[in-house]
């Protein structure tokens, strides 16, 4: 019986104890003890706020791969307060004077890690179609005039999935050698 | 007195996966049960003995979860020790008193996380200003609309290989108890010649 009583007090400083410690150095706050820390809600509330910038998506220059694609670099910076990882990119290219089908983008370099609050550079391989082929000898080889617009982005970061319905319009003038 | 043969070896067995339990658990914070927002976006890691979560790559601390999961450890060390106790002399004087102490303690603690998830998986699908279900277990993905783009957002749950040694530990404790009727009929049956 007295092993009993024992293991019964035992069991009841076992799970009372630490939360009467807690009350006890939480005394004068107790609304604190319940609630994140102070430091955990002001790091959190510069955290949510980083999310309003939007990660800025610059166009840096390009330069022709073959006869048949075209390498476009952007600057993509990460205003937030954790890395991100770009893991694909994908869109459509259609030339902005004439809205033909230039072809299809896809990222080149990723995954591409971008740590928190710095930039990188992104290439964006663009595949010729071939009515964008057609386009180009047409009407931009050797001529500095072709521009392009953007559409239909995908892109996955750090596993969250963007569809992109806006376009990046006028991204150029890229020159075409002949 | 020991007698190999006459030891609980179910509670043994027990007391053995719950010290294992205790030291993942601690030790190397494994968690028993897993929230994870996107890869790296958000991630909650629960079991009884430890809390871990941060959002954005901020840490939240709530002060009260360090002495719960204080409590919780203590709970299960305390068990570990009077299961052992009574494995190894289950005949003992005080042997009743120590497996009765100790049996239901891991069950408790898996029961607690249990209802714990229940809990927060619900107050997550109410107070989430986002159209998401999040599961006990499974996965689903979050859908934001803003200008302009469309953001899916997954979010995946899980209880880990800790929940499952836990239920394993709960059910071997819970055996012991079974199997200790099993070790007092001998002495029973020792004892009535001698009463006679």
């Amino acid at each position: 019986m007295r092993i009993g009583l024992i293991l019964f007090l035992i069991t009841i400083i076992i799970i009372l104890g630490p939360l009467l410690i807690g009350i006890l150095m939480y005394n004068d706050n107790l609304i604190a003890l319940v609630l994140p820390t102070q430091e955990t809600i002001e790091n959190l509330q510069d955290a949510i706020e980083s999310l309003n910038k939007t990660a800025s998506f610059s166009y840096e220059g390009y330069e022709p791969v073959g006869s048949d694609s075209l390498r476009v670099r952007f600057t993509i910076s990460n205003p937030y307060t954790i890395d991100l990882t770009v893991q694909s990119v994908s869109m459509k290219a259609y030339c902005h004077e004439h809205n033909t089908y230039i072809g299809s983008v896809q990222a080149e370099n990723t995954p591409l890690l971008i740590p928190a609050k710095s930039s990188k550079i992104l290439n964006l391989i663009i595949s010729y179609s071939p009515e964008g082929k057609a386009d180009i000898n047409a009407h931009h080889v050797g001529v500095n005039n072709l521009y392009l617009d953007l559409k239909e982005a995908q892109l996955k970061i750090q596993g969250i999935e963007i569809t992109i319905t806006g376009e990046m319009s006028q991204i150029g003038p890229l020159l075409i050698p002949s | 007195m020991m007698n190999i043969k006459r030891m609980n070896w179910l509670g043994i067995a027990s007391a053995v996966t719950a010290t294992i339990l205790l030291v993942v658990s601690v030790a190397y914070a494994t968690p028993w049960w897993q929230l994870s927002i996107a890869q790296g976006m958000g991630q909650i890691n629960l079991s009884p003995l430890d809390y871990r979560a941060q959002l954005l790559g901020v840490p939240i601390e709530i002060p009260i979860l360090w002495f719960v999961n204080l409590s919780a450890k203590l709970l299960l060390l305390s068990a570990i020790i009077t299961l052992l106790l009574y494995s190894i002399v289950p005949n003992g004087k005080y042997a009743k008193n120590l497996l009765n102490y100790s049996y239901k303690r891991p069950l408790v603690l898996v029961i607690g996380l249990i209802v714990v998830v229940v809990i927060l998986t619900f107050l997550a699908n109410v107070l989430l200003p986002i159209d998401l279900d999040v599961p006990i277990s499974g996965a689903a993905t979050a859908t934001i609309t803003v200008e302009n783009a469309s953001i899916n957002v997954p979010v995946t749950t899980g209880f880990t290989w800790a929940f499952w040694l836990a239920i394993i530990t709960a059910a071997l404790a819970i055996g012991a108890k079974i199997y200790h009727h099993k070790i007092l009929v001998p002495k029973i049956l020792q004892q009535k010649p001698s009463g006679k």
